[in-house]
């Protein structure tokens, strides 16, 4: 490119160029289409025909993901949070709360998915259960490692207030392992949608992952990319009602704490 | 308690949280609080594990080469994108579009789409555990390459290097013990990748071993197949942490 | 006679950008440097002198004037001129050897070449036997005679060094200086060196260029009258004492 061609170029402002690059991949988007070089695909315009046309189907079905999202975040962000703090009360049990971050580092969550199936049926359950066993696994291992990085003199200025034992470890700790616990939430909350959608693949009777996997059968695949669109401005809106929820409670704990 | 040498210390905690599991497993069984059609006995665990024995072999090899290998390609990949994306300002304004997309683009979406266009193939799991990688990969290594000490790409500019050289010989691993903990995260989505193709197609693997145990409704082969499951991610995760460990022997100290 | 000079400077101001306002850094500095010459840039803090450097190096371009090498404009960093920075450039995941060979490496010399090359100019700096170490082995003073060593190695026109000793404790700088003394008045490569320590610059160099203020402006040019070789030892001379008052004078700006 010649210099002077780039230097007017980066004269233009950034959002006229970033608008630039999105409109060459939707003409790439285009051509694909219309060429059928990708098989089924669908040209920009019938999916944007598809995905407002059919917007209170997807967005009936995208609610009722959410909610099963939603609650199978809530217990098992509570239980990866509540495990770790007991475990880490003693010095003994903390060796095993990291054996066991260890080795829920690396557990495949989907391997849990034919259990549930047989428990719960195909109705809620499984999708919950899924997400519920998913987050917990994030949020304990999170949890382990902001407890293992609480600085200790934290601890030892509480007891030598007089706040030694739970009362002490309980004030003192739970702040402060905040902001890393803070961080895996955020994760395990844009994680929960996606594991939600893989529950329903063959546990459900509705929902985003339901409409996905029949889409699939019947070769709709106008319809699986518009699942694909609403599930990615779902994750990006919890991820931003995180990111400002989280800034407000991280600025309370750290006020809390005096620093 | 106090004066005993840290390994030992570890070891003795893994046994206590297996022994904890194990411990939980009998108790629940015998007290009958647990259902035996919902928790099965170990005894019969251990006999599934003896049914399933001859086909388990081929099952656990053919899952751990399809992650392997797509693990491979999709940190190769990502590496590869974020490099161009870091060295080249029209490749980054280029690509920005897609790889923000790809922050919240959930990873088992992409299932479906690799089913129906590479169907029921030898490389549809691979190119499915790719992407997966690759999605966290490119993330990771941009942010990565983003705060590399510039002291170091400068260096290797008033040495002569060109972009290639500075990429394959700078950039490159100078990110690895940045990157080493997404590459970890990436390769468990690798396996949830593969296990979730396996089970939705009813290829043979681990992922087929569950899900028939699922469709003959036997709780124990289940349980067994979860295990095995588990303890395959196992021993890929130490791969990598012993292989991760090799290329950061420099940054220690 | 006057030779064309290697790197000349001229009229070059440089603004910074940050949020919104800029700040003037550098105010039409000019001076030149001649080949075979060793001149330090002195300078107080903020006067830009490390800015000046970088743009020597070609990882910067001035906003107004121009910086040149033999003439030519420079716009981005080339094997000709090497640098040595004041922190830590050394790459941690290559052998001391790796390190040093890794100029003549990008220039296509053969595997057997450069070895001889590395293990020449490691010897030295003193290093020899260390090839094989990794940077992490080293302590901070060896890390820095492997980096210097790789920029001589890679046989640079001009060499430019950025307060390069500056992170050393005072024992390993004042080694450094000798060494770095005796290694360049065997190449008589063109060198500007930046520095703020008053001592070290007329240690080392032919002429000093003293910089002043914020933005940084010339405020005069000093010639270093010791004949070469020289040693550590003309620190305690009166002539050398004198020089240091005239230039901390100058720094001080009082006049």
């Amino acid at each position: 490119m010649s210099s002077n061609a780039f230097n007017a170029l980066r004269r233009t402002p950034r959002w006229s160029r970033a608008t630039a690059a999105t409109v060459l991949w939707l003409l790439l988007w285009w051509l694909l289409a219309a060429t059928a070089a990708v098989p089924y695909l669908p040209s920009p315009l019938a999916q944007a025909e598809n995905l407002i046309g059919n917007s209170p189907a997807y967005l009936l079905a995208a609610g009722a993901t959410l909610v099963r999202a939603v609650i199978g975040f809530a217990i098992g962000a509570a239980l990866g949070i509540l495990l770790p703090i007991v475990l880490g009360y003693w010095s003994a049990t903390r060796y095993v709360l990291d054996a066991l971050a260890d080795l829920t580092r690396t557990i495949p969550g989907i391997a849990l998915l034919p259990i549930f199936l047989l428990w719960f049926g195909t109705g809620d359950g499984t999708a919950v259960a899924l997400v519920a066993a998913a987050t917990s696994f994030i949020v304990i291992v999170v949890s382990a490692s902001s407890i293992r990085n609480v600085d200790p003199i934290y601890l030892r200025a509480a007891s030598a207030l007089g706040g030694a034992g739970l009362q002490g470890y309980l004030l003192v700790v739970t702040p402060a392992m905040l902001p890393g616990v803070l961080g895996g939430l955020r994760v395990a909350l844009a994680a929960a949608l996606p594991w939600a959608i893989a529950g329903e693949y063959l546990g459900a009777q509705n929902g985003l992952g339901y409409i996905l996997w029949n889409s699939l059968q019947s070769v709709n695949l106008r319809q699986m990319i518009s699942v694909a669109i609403v599930a990615s401005l779902i994750v990006a809106l919890l991820d931003l009602a995180m990111r400002a929820g989280g800034a407000r409670v991280t600025a309370w704990a750290q006020t809390a704490e005096g620093r | 308690m106090r004066g005993m040498p840290e390994w030992i210390k570890q070891a003795l905690a893994w046994i206590v949280v297996v022994g904890a599991i194990v411990a939980t497993w009998i108790i629940l069984d015998l007290t009958g609080a647990v259902s035996s059609d919902r928790l099965p006995p170990l005894t019969d665990v251990i006999s599934a594990a003896g049914r399933e024995a001859e086909d388990l072999p081929i099952a656990v090899l053919a899952t751990a080469g399809r992650v392997a290998a797509g693990f491979v390609i999709g940190a190769v990949v990502g590496v590869f994108i974020a490099l161009l994306s870091h060295l080249s300002t029209v490749a980054s304004e280029l690509l920005a579009p897609p790889i923000h997309l790809l922050r919240s683009f959930p990873p088992f979406v992409v299932a479906p789409f690799i089913i129906l266009w590479f169907g029921l193939s030898v490389q549809a799991p691979i190119v499915f555990a790719a992407t997966v990688t690759a999605f966290v990969v490119v993330i990771d290594s941009g942010e990565a390459l983003r705060v590399v000490r510039r002291e170091y790409p400068q260096a290797a500019q008033a040495l002569g290097a060109g972009h290639v050289s500075r990429a394959m010989l700078i950039d490159t691993p100078a990110i690895i013990p940045a990157i080493a903990g997404g590459l970890r995260v990436a390769l468990v989505g690798a396996v949830n990748a593969v296990l979730l193709y396996e089970m939705l197609t009813g290829t043979e693997g681990v992922g087929d071993l569950l899900i028939r145990g699922y469709q003959l409704f036997r709780i124990d082969t289940l349980f067994f197949a979860v295990i095995v499951a588990i303890l395959l991610s196992l021993l890929l995760d130490r791969i990598l942490v012993l292989l991760l460990n090799r290329a950061t022997h420099w940054s220690r100290g | 006679m006057q030779e064309d000079p290697v790197i000349s400077v001229e009229g070059v101001s440089h603004f910074f950008h940050k949020a919104g306002h800029s700040t003037e850094v550098l105010h039409d500095i000019s001076f030149a440097v001649s080949k075979g010459e060793f001149v330090s840039v002195i300078g107080t803090s903020g006067s830009g002198k490390s800015t000046l450097l970088y743009m020597m190096a070609g990882f910067l371009n001035p906003t107004a004037g121009s910086v040149k090498h033999h003439g030519e404009i420079i716009t981005k960093p080339n094997p000709d001129r090497g640098i040595v920075f004041q922190s830590d450039a050394v790459f941690p995941w290559m052998s001391v050897q790796h390190n040093v060979e890794f100029g003549p490496r990008m220039k296509g010399i053969s595997k057997s070449e450069r070895r001889r090359i590395a293990q020449d100019y490691l010897a030295r700096v003193g290093l020899t036997g260390s090839e094989k170490l990794l940077p992490r082995q080293l302590s901070g003073g060896m890390r820095k005679r492997v980096d210097v060593a790789r920029t001589f190695a890679n046989r640079p026109e001009v060499l430019l060094m950025d307060e390069s000793f500056g992170a050393l404790d005072v024992q390993t700088k004042e080694r450094l200086q000798t060494e770095l003394l005796q290694l360049w008045e065997a190449e008589r490569t063109t060198a500007i060196f930046v520095t703020h320590d008053i001592e070290e610059s007329i240690l080392l160099a032919d002429r000093v260029v003293i910089l002043r203020g914020s933005p940084g402006t010339v405020v005069g040019e000093i010639t270093v009258p010791f004949p070469r070789p020289r040693t550590a030892d003309i620190k305690r001379t009166p002539e050398f004492q004198q020089l240091r008052r005239d230039l901390t004078d100058l720094l001080a700006g009082s006049d």
